[in-house]
This record gives C-alpha cells, sequence and structure tokens, in this order.
C-alpha cells in the first residue's frame, strides 16, 4: 500500500515555545490511522499543519503524493475533516449547511444523496431542523456526514469523541470501521484515550512534546505489553493460591474482595481463565483497561 | 470564484441580522415621509424662515427630490452602522462560531475566500444603499412629485432644476456607496484580526465617530490630519448638488476614499492569508 500522508520533519515553533518538533510520519492508504498523544503533546497542531491551518515554521507535508503548498486545492478536494468539535452555521438546516460545505467542495450533491448520508449517519428525518437544534452528538454526526459529502479519499477526525456520550462513541467508532471497510477511505483519528485508537486504528504515532515517540502497526506496538487485568472471581483467596503456584506468581498486584489483578499480556488472558476454571473457580469477568498514560510509563522505562 | 461569492451571499442573507439594516431604512425613510407629509410645510418654513424675508419662494418646494435630500443628509450617518454590523462580522463571525476552520479547509484559497467575503459585503452594502435609494427617491417623488430643488447649505443656497436632478443623486449614490465601502473595507480588516464578531462592529462605529468629533473640531493640529481621514470625504457626496460643480474637489476625494480601500483590503489581505488558525 503506498503512503497518502507523509510528514517529513514537521517543525512548528511560537516564539521559544516548540510546539511540533521534527516530526515525521506515513500514513497508509486504506489504513486508520491512530494519532496518539496527551493533552498538549502537538496533535492539534500537527493536524492543522496538515489541513493548511497552520503554517509549518519548518518541514514538509506530503498528501496524495503532493506537496500541500504548491498543490494545496488539488489536495483538498479529496480531503475532509472535523476539527475538534464540529461547527456549522447553527441559523440554517442541517440540510442546507450540508448543501453549504458540498458546494464550496465544488460539488452538487443530489437530494437522495443527501438523503443517503443523513441515513448512514442516523440523522434521517432530522435534516430540516435548524442546527441550533442539534444536540453536540448530533451535530458530530452531521460532521461526519459533512466530511463524507464530496466523497473524499482522506478523512481527518481531530479528537471526534469528544463530548460523546458511551452510545455515541460506540456508533462513532462503528461508522469509522464502516467508512474504512466498505467505502475504502484512509481515516486519521487523533485522541488522547489509548484504548479508543486501540480498537480501531490499524496503525498509529505517539507524541509527546511535539515528537514521535513510538509509531508503527497498532498490534505491534502494543503486542508483549503487559495488562493489569481484573478478574472477578467467586473464590479469589483459592485463585491467589493457584497463580502462586505458578509462573505468574510474580504478576499478582492486588486480590480481595471478588477481584484479582494480574499484571499479564493479553494473550495469557485465556490461559489464566482456563487455569481458574479447571481448578473449579468461577470466572465471572475479566476486564482491563490500556491508558495512555500506563503506556507512557512503560515507553519511559524502556528507556 | 462565483460560486464563492454566492455560497457567501447565501450566508449573509440567511442570517436574520442582515436585516436590521432593510427594516431600519424602512422604518426610517417611513417615518421621515410620513412626517413631512403631514407638516412638511412647517419644517421648510422654519427652515427658510430667513430667506422669505429677502425672497419670493414660489412652486412645490417641498418636493420628491428635496425630501430625498433631508433623507440622505440625515440617515448617512446611521448607514455605517448598518454596514459594519455585517462587514465587521465576515471573518470574526466565522472565527467566532468555529466554521473558518472547516472552511479554510476546502478547495479554494484564503485569498480567493476574503475576495469573495468582500464582494458579497459590498454587495450587501450596495442592495443596502439602493435600498434607500429606492425608499427615499422614487417613494419621495411619487408622494411629493417632482420639482426644483433647493439645497440650503452654510455658505449658500443653490437652486437645481428638477429636470437636473437625477444624474446628480447617481452620482451622489455612487460616492456614498464609496464611501459605504471604505466602512466595510475597514470593519473587514478589523474582522480579520479578532475572534469575536462584537469587537469590529463596535471599533468600526468608535473609529468612525472619534474621526467626525476631529473633522468637527477646529483645532489648528486637527486641521492637519483632517484631509486625510477618510470620515471627511465620506461627506463629498452633497457636493454633488453644487452649482456649478467642482469636480476637483469631488475627484479628490474619490482618490482618497480608494486609496483608503487599497490599504485597509491589503492590511486585511496581508494578515489573513498568512494568519495561523488557532482557535
Amino acid at each position: 500500500m503506498k503512503d497518502i500522508v507523509q510528514l517529513n520533519d514537521l517543525h512548528k515553533k511560537y516564539g521559544n515555545f516548540t510546539a511540533v518538533d521534527g516530526l515525521s510520519l506515513q500514513v497508509k492508504e486504506g489504513d486508520v490511522y491512530g494519532f496518539l498523544g496527551p493533552n498538549g503533546a502537538g496533535k492539534s497542531t500537527t493536524i492543522r499543519m496538515m489541513l493548511s491551518l497552520i503554517a509549518p515554521t519548518s518541514g514538509e507535508v506530503r498528501i496524495f503524493d503532493k506537496s500541500l503548498v504548491t498543490s494545496r486545492e488539488e489536495i483538498m478536494r479529496n480531503v475532509g475533516c472535523i476539527i475538534e468539535k464540529p461547527d456549522f452555521y447553527l441559523y440554517m438546516s442541517a440540510v442546507k449547511n450540508l448543501q453549504l460545505f458540498a458546494r464550496m467542495n465544488g460539488v452538487n450533491p443530489s437530494s437522495k444523496e443527501v438523503n443517503e448520508l443523513f441515513d448512514l449517519v442516523g440523522l434521517a428525518g432530522r435534516q430540516n431542523d435548524l442546527v441550533r437544534t442539534y444536540s453536540h452528538g448530533m451535530k458530530q454526526r452531521l460532521g461526519i456526514a459533512q466530511t463524507l459529502i464530496h466523497s473524499p479519499k482522506l478523512i481527518v477526525l481531530d479528537e471526534p469523541t469528544t463530548g460523546l456520550d458511551p452510545k455515541g462513541i460506540i456508533d462513532l467508532r462503528n461508522l469509522i470501521l464502516r467508512l474504512k471497510n466498505e467505502f475504502g477511505k484512509t481515516i486519521i483519528l487523533s485522541s488522547h484515550i489509548l484504548s479508543e485508537i486501540e480498537l480501531i486504528a490499524d496503525s498509529m504515532v505517539i507524541i509527546n512534546k511535539g515528537k514521535a515517540v513510538a509509531q508503527g502497526r497498532v498490534s505491534e506496538l502494543l503486542s508483549n505489553q503487559d495488562l493489569i487485568v481484573t478478574f472477578e472471581l467467586n473464590d479469589t483467596v483459592a485463585a491467589e493460591r493457584i497463580i502462586q503456584e505458578t509462573v505468574w506468581h510474580g504478576k499478582l498486584r492486588v486480590s480481595g474482595s471478588g477481584e484479582l489483578k494480574l499484571q499479564i499480556s493479553k494473550e495469557e488472558i485465556s490461559e489464566v481463565v482456563k487455569l481458574f476454571v479447571q481448578h473449579g473457580i468461577l470466572v465471572n469477568s475479566a476486564t482491563y483497561k490500556r491508558t495512555l498514560e500506563d503506556y507512557f510509563l512503560k515507553l519511559t522505562a524502556n528507556n | 470564484m462565483l460560486n464563492l461569492i454566492s455560497i457567501e451571499l447565501y450566508k449573509i442573507f440567511s442570517k436574520p441580522r442582515s436585516y436590521i439594516g432593510f427594516g431600519a431604512i424602512t422604518a426610517i425613510v417611513v417615518l421621515i415621509e410620513f412626517a413631512l407629509w403631514l407638516d412638511g410645510k412647517s419644517y421648510l418654513s422654519f427652515i427658510l424662515q430667513s430667506l422669505e424675508q429677502s425672497f419670493q419662494v414660489e412652486g412645490n418646494i417641498l418636493n420628491g427630490n428635496l425630501v430625498c435630500f433631508i433623507i440622505l443628509q440625515t440617515l448617512i450617518v446611521q448607514m455605517p452602522l448598518l454596514v459594519a454590523l455585517i462587514t465587521g462580522d465576515l471573518v470574526s463571525g466565522e472565527a467566532a462560531t468555529g466554521t473558518i476552520r472547516l472552511v479554510l479547509t476546502k478547495p479554494f484559497s484564503r485569498a480567493q475566500l476574503l475576495w469573495a467575503k468582500y464582494a458579497a459585503g459590498c454587495t450587501y452594502t450596495f442592495m443596502l444603499l439602493l435600498w434607500l435609494g429606492v425608499l427615499a427617491l422614487c417613494g419621495g417623488l411619487l408622494i411629493f412629485g417632482a420639482g426644483d430643488m433647493i439645497v440650503l447649505k452654510s455658505d449658500g443656497l443653490t437652486i437645481i432644476r428638477g429636470d437636473d436632478t437625477l444624474w446628480r443623486y447617481l452620482g451622489a449614490f455612487s460616492i456614498a456607496f464609496l464611501s459605504l465601502v471604505v466602512v466595510a473595507t475597514f470593519s473587514m480588516m478589523l474582522s480579520c484580526f479578532t475572534d469575536n464578531s462584537i469587537g469590529p462592529i463596535i471599533s468600526s462605529m468608535a473609529v468612525i465617530i472619534l474621526f467626525t468629533i476631529i473633522g468637527t473640531l477646529d483645532v489648528p493640529f486637527f486641521d492637519k490630519l483632517k484631509p486625510f481621514l477618510f470620515t471627511t470625504h465620506m461627506i463629498v457626496w452633497r457636493n454633488m448638488f453644487d452649482n456649478p460643480l467642482d469636480t476637483s474637489q469631488i475627484v479628490q476625494s474619490l482618490i482618497i476614499l480608494s486609496g483608503h480601500i487599497v490599504v485597509f483590503f491589503s492590511v486585511a489581505y496581508y494578515h489573513f492569508t498568512r494568519k495561523d488558525i488557532l482557535n
């Protein structure tokens, strides 16, 4: 697969402050690319440089193998985006907003195409409502529709789950996966939540203080990374005794009140569950939450 | 480019606030015309009382031509506010709502967008002035009829034949349009520097009021400044009703007003095409 986006040694300075410090990355065609980093890491600045909202101090942005400086308009014809939050003309209806943005992209979609988009993002029946009456989640959906109105090859979503309720997050995640799988879109997705990226991204970069601290395929970056897995059991005393007799005896973190925590890899979870079941211990659940903070701590420890 | 201009016009005319200007002009013009229709003769007697001691004034003095002139003199003060209300919001309004982020990722350059916004702002200004012209001149002629026009100025009295007024009004409205375009350009320039829409509107009005005050004060220091203030030249439309016409004064003012437009637009262009969108 060819590279759709290339950032080459990108820098952005504001006086003495360096927001982005020599960032280089490549996004493959058809990938969901996670752009991960804590707040203030330089994600939004980088994304804005990719979309020509901010001029880099130095370095180059290439999209579709063309320079953003020399071929901006040609590039942007094939890019759809939401930056931080979906903003619209509140005094217009959703459908008018969509038609207006379509015209800005130089396309004139038919009513059928517009209605199909409203269907796709789950806003069917609400297209004639004023956007000022929309909830944040609905605006986010309309934002997605806006990114798709001109059938772009590349979609950039900057923190798209901000302010969404859990159902909204799941819906958005499913929609992103549909866009990738059914429509073959390349999607760049920024977030500060690792689990969010882990669930849908093929590749990712983690940036901190404007620099890439890790990048590659998500499966490779997150494999062999120990997780704190919480097992909900009917007998934690017996379970702890069993664990003490295994190779995981040094991995026990907390035990008690019906829960046992082990620091193990994702692949080992099924083995531990199997062990408990063999010893007649009932496993109600095995859950883990991988946080960016944990990952950073591990990266720092490794370095 | 035409597509972009039509989009910008669509945005302007989709906003309820864009109709405030048309509503205000309608209300004021109708009110003035009604008041003059009701008691215009007393008003004219009061204005012309010193003249009536020396001259015998006959015929239909209170006619559409004079009524339009009175309305123009009254309304031209408020017009810049009505224009700035829209043009001061052209860029900053989008920055305030956040739509500027999205708009600037579309496949056209910032320069094209600014030109389109400017063209739409100027079109709005033209339509506002056209509406004023239709109501004041056509409405005035319809209600009060045609006739010779008496123009009373501080330095004398001019009488213009009725059939000699139309081209003067066309000239006066054209100069007024250029003056309002200066205000539109100035407020749009301010609009490029801020992320809130109220700031440029209030700042534009504050500058116009300040310059107008400087223009009316007889302080020697201000006398050096006055020729360079755009407000000094905004009232030059009145010179279209001089007899004979002082074209050199009019041309000079048009050049200075045009110069202001070039400077204000250049500053807006330079800043807008280079600024980082951080909000």
